[in-house]
């Protein structure tokens, strides 16, 4: 998590990753540790919306940590027209966001879809390729890497 | 801010300044700044605002000039229409804006529709004697969308509270209109065409959308024909909101023969999770007997990602013709597009649309903006909006 300070090798990395890496053609990671500063961050926790102070519907999407947290822990109240994969067989209680190797029963993704869900983000919604590498993420185990 | 961070500042600063440097050419002397102002034969953003960089509360100068000559028709664009003479070295300003909103995203709920209040601002800028002054917004910033919806035990609670906010509080020195200056406090860096709606991706994608003003240490040079900025900057640290990024922004506009700016720009930005390069270009051009202005914003963004050991290269563009058909109206089309990863085509998202301004008469605006955004791939989401707002400063 940020500590409030800068670290002088933070800019000879990019300084390097900028001389070295023009144009490279590798595959982004489905990795959590990428999508959320890559995608979630700059998408979701917008001021007014899953930011550490607004936290709109109770998510904190503003970092890593905090963010993954909220998508792990948190369920949505329970509502009509919702896909029945996204309630736990057993019990019948909704799951939570993110329901690690199940994409299509993680209601973070059917929202980003528009499935049976209201679409997020509601003002501009992501490209298939971002939305396509938080389903292997998810498919992948969801994983905090 | 540590020394070692200021010492990791420096570089990128240096870096930063050569970029600028290297542009800098010999150019004819110029004198008009061709935004809706050029009208009035202004060539700096600092004529009609008290700022520097342009934005936020404005001059007598442009108050006259938009009594006089800017809107479609005359009137006092005094304080208070004229009823009240502020006393010396200090100005008031109450810019409030409500806005009525049709979007369609695709939803199976239908496209939604929104009456909110927007902006409720009151700004004072107080001379302090003939170098200093210090200036400050406090107010109120509606939103379209419910922030009450809550979820089970645990969940952290929405906190109403950032609605109230001061966008801007500084102290500035700037002993002359034209020279340098110096600026502590919180506001935006100078950076980009400053565009007034933060919706556009210039400013939503780079660091400048509403609410993320950055608390910055920020200096400068304008003159009639060239200006230059360079702000270090930090995040909020009172209210803990917007990205908890610290670097250096730097910007460089040069104009030219009385119709066209050129600008060069650098910005870096590092949190703990990101590290962010972007360089940019903006331009303006005027064609006076067309009446028309082109203006555009290009930005390459290189972001590494600490935690994941990976990085992208993006982009940031925007491009606008405002075509000015009558005193006090503009029309401008315009086109955006935004991309995470250039290794990716399938994440960008393109944006077209139009945004008519309308100044019928002083202290009032009308804004009408239709936009289709559309993101790449084939999952057919897609964004359509129309939205419009009354803005009435005092």
């Amino acid at each position: 998590m940020y500590d409030g300070r800068v670290k002088p090798r933070a800019f000879w990395a990019l300084a390097v990753s900028v001389a070295t890496t023009v144009g490279c053609g590798a595959e982004r990671p489905a990795a959590w540790t990428y999508i959320s500063p890559a995608i979630i961050q700059p998408n979701c926790a917008t001021s007014s919306c899953h930011s550490r102070l607004t936290a709109s519907a109770g998510l904190d999407l503003s970092d890593i940590e905090s963010g993954y947290r909220s998508l792990m822990a948190q369920k949505l109240p329970d509502g009509s027209g919702r896909p029945r994969n996204e309630y736990n067989d057993k019990t019948g209680a909704p799951r939570p966001l993110v329901t690690p190797g199940n994409p299509s029963g993680s209601r973070m993704l059917n929202m980003l879809r528009g499935f049976g869900a209201p679409l997020m983000p509601p003002d501009r919604p992501l490209p298939e390729a971002d939305i396509a590498l938080i389903e292997s993420w998810i498919l992948e185990g969801a994983s905090h890497e | 801010m540590s020394r070692g961070a200021a010492r990791v500042l420096w570089a990128p600063a240096l870096a930063g300044l050569s970029l600028i440097l290297a542009t800098v050419g010999h150019a004819p002397w110029a004198e008009a700044y061709p935004q809706w102002q050029f009208s009035s034969q202004t060539s700096r953003c600092s004529q009609c605002h008290y700022s520097p960089a342009g934005g936020g509360i404005v001059t007598g100068y442009a108050r006259d000039a938009v009594g006089e000559e800017l809107s479609t028709f005359e009137g006092d664009g005094a304080f208070l229409h004229g009823a009240l003479d502020l006393p010396t070295g200090l100005a008031l300003q109450f810019d409030g804006r409500f806005a009525g909103l049709w979007h369609d995203n695709g939803a199976t709920t239908g496209p939604e529709r929104a009456f909110f209040p927007m902006q409720a601002d009151l700004s004072g800028r107080m001379a302090l004697g003939e170098a200093f002054s210090i200036t400050a917004t406090v107010g109120y910033r509606g939103q379209a969308r419910s922030i009450d919806q809550t979820l089970g035990p645990g969940a952290p609670a929405p906190a109403a509270a950032s609605r109230f906010i001061s966008r801007e509080h500084y102290v500035m020195w700037r002993p002359e209109s034209q020279g340098p200056y110096l600026r502590v406090g919180r506001f935006f860096a100078p950076f980009g065409l400053r565009l007034a709606e933060h919706t556009f991706y210039v400013r939503r994608d780079l660091g400048f959308n509403l609410l993320e003003e950055t608390y910055n240490l920020s200096t400068g040079w304008v003159k009639t024909d060239w200006e230059l900025h360079v702000t270090a900057f930090g995040p909020d640290f009172l209210r803990d909101e917007g990205p908890r990024e610290a670097g250096l922004a730097a910007l460089y506009e040069r104009r030219f023969l009385d119709v066209s700016t050129l600008g060069t720009q650098v910005r870096l930005a590092i949190s703990g999770e990101r590290q962010r390069l972007v360089t940019g270009l903006l331009g303006k051009y005027y064609l006076e007997l067309a009446r028309l202005l082109f203006q555009t914003e290009l930005n390459l963004l290189h972001t590494r990602y600490t935690e994941a050991d990976t990085w992208d290269q993006g982009f940031v563009g925007y491009l606008g013709l405002v075509y000015f058909p009558v005193r006090g109206v503009w029309l401008t089309p315009f086109v955006e597009r935004a991309q995470t990863a250039l290794r990716d085509g399938d994440s960008a998202t393109n944006a077209a649309g139009l945004q008519i301004n309308w100044f019928p008469y002083p202290h009032l605006e009308l804004v009408l903006q239709a936009r289709a955004q559309r993101p790449a791939g084939d999952h057919g989401l897609s964004a359509d909006t129309v939205v419009g707002f009354l803005h009435y400063t005092l």
